[in-house]
């Protein structure tokens, strides 16, 4: 793979992980106002 | 059938011959080992002669290794190993070659089986000191698997030549004067002295070298089985010494971030900390850098982002991801529709680390020390925090808060153990970034 691919390819895992992340926080405030 | 009683290789060659030369194919005999075999069954008689029959030409590996199996505890030796000499014999003189067949592939088994129970006996052997009418003398009982003494005793003679010892086993013992090893009978284990005062020392000595952190049972296990304990004088230290690896790994963990934290507030929150950063002297970045840079955004950020360390316009600026590297987080945080001014940004290491080349600064990975040094700060800015989500960006992020030997790839797709602090719980990882939940 070359140079461009990677780095696209790893910012779609950083984007990938940072909606995980939205999600986590989401999810547990969801656990905390109920 | 035709039945054959031998107890030791000499036998069976001399049995084989004999049994070779009547022409008698492997299905019609019945191996008999006298010391574990009760004797004939009836229908059997005994093949005659035992001896005396042709000499018959094999590769000569075929004899050195079959000299090796017959030492071997299988009663399924006698009978693979005449299978094997009656092929080679009979139109199969390459077979050894054939190392898919299944009769090689038995002989190989046995073999190694063999040549791991010598290695145990070299590595296990606990000699104990004492001396007979005033002469010194060592003694040691082991237990092998297979019927090695003759096979690992020559190693000890050559390798303590000048010390008189004996070797006991259940079954034969082996004996070096300094100048003949000579063997033996057998011995119970309770004919060897229980221990002696160079056990204490030795003890001490394992005790300090064990490491916890590098405890893997399993390997241990495999490595040092269970039957040689009993004579291992350190084996008795194995169980406390693993009960308690967790905590002291734990204790090791917590200890590493102590070079920074002399540098560190008494009562640390984000304005605190921001505030003594500067003074720390905790590793040599110190130096080079033009400043330390803080840890930015909100106090009660949910969402906290770990980078590796300032970046060449970072460290200019005293923000943290303001370069190139920023740019791209920008962008990406942007398209997971997360808002830059909710979340908190820092670094694993405070200071930029680079090499000159020319006008330019080039960026280098901080290594394990510099990390461990700068860790404090980072515990410090997450337990003021206490987010609820941490994402490392890459490695060092990651290694800086689960340990050196946190590894991406290793872990891409299955769970690892948190960090203990904040707590936290089922990390999912990628190639450049892992999060976890809290």
């Amino acid at each position: 793979m070359d140079d461009l691919t990677l780095r696209a390819q790893a910012r779609a895992h950083l984007v990938s992980d940072l909606r995980a992340a939205t999600e986590l926080v989401a999810s547990s405030s969801r656990v905390l106002h109920a | 059938m035709r039945a054959a009683t031998v107890a030791d290789f000499a036998q069976w060659r001399d049995a084989a011959r004999a049994l070779l030369a009547a022409d008698v194919p492997p299905a019609e005999i019945a191996w008999i080992d006298p010391g574990r075999d009760s004797g004939l069954l009836p229908g059997m008689v005994q093949a005659a002669p035992t001896t005396g029959g042709e000499s018959v030409r094999v590769p000569r590996a075929f004899v050195e290794r079959a000299e090796l199996v017959a030492l071997h505890r299988s009663a399924a030796r006698w009978p693979l190993l005449y299978r094997v000499l009656w092929r080679l014999t009979h139109g199969e003189p390459a077979l050894l070659q054939h190392l898919a067949d299944a009769d090689v592939q038995g002989l190989q088994t046995l073999e190694k089986n063999v040549r791991r129970d010598e290695h145990k006996m070299h590595a296990f052997v606990r000699f104990r000191r004492v001396l007979q009418d005033g002469v010194e003398h060592f003694i040691a009982y082991h237990r092998p698997e297979h019927r090695i003494l003759r096979l690992a005793a020559p190693f000890f003679a050559r390798r303590f030549a000048s010390l008189r010892f004996t070797l006991l086993t259940p079954e034969e013992s082996a004996t070096w004067d300094g100048q003949t090893l000579r063997f033996g009978p057998g011995a119970p284990a309770s004919a060897a002295p229980e221990g002696d005062a160079l056990e204490t020392l030795w003890r001490t000595y394992y005790a300090s070298i064990f490491n916890p952190a590098r405890l893997n049972l399993r390997a241990m296990q495999q490595e040092l089985p269970r039957r040689h304990w009993s004579t291992l004088p350190e084996a008795q230290l194995i169980a406390p010494l693993a009960r308690r690896a967790a905590t002291r790994v734990e204790g090791m963990l917590a200890r590493e971030s102590s070079e920074s934290e002399r540098y560190l507030p008494t009562l640390p929150t984000l304005s605190t900390l921001r505030a003594a950063l500067p003074a720390c002297q905790a590793c040599g970045l110190c130096g080079p850098a033009t400043q330390a840079v803080f840890g930015e955004g909100p106090e009660h950020a949910r969402l906290v982002l770990v980078g590796e360390q300032p970046g060449d316009e970072e460290d200019r600026l005293g923000r943290p991801f303001v370069g190139p590297a920023g740019v791209v987080l920008d962008a990406a945080l942007q398209e997971a529709g997360i808002d830059r001014r909710e979340v908190y940004l820092t670094n694993a290491v405070k200071h930029f680390k680079f090499e000159e080349r020319g006008r330019r600064r080039i960026h280098q990975k901080p290594s394990a020390g510099e990390i461990r040094a700068c860790k404090g700060w980072l515990q410090a800015e997450l337990t003021t925090l206490q987010p609820q989500v941490l994402v490392c960006l890459g490695a060092t992020a990651a290694q800086a808060l689960l340990g050196p030997r946190f590894s991406v790839s290793r872990t891409v797709g299955s769970p690892s153990p948190c960090p203990p602090s904040p707590a936290c719980s089922r990390p999912t990882t990628r190639r450049r970034s892992c999060a976890w939940m809290t």
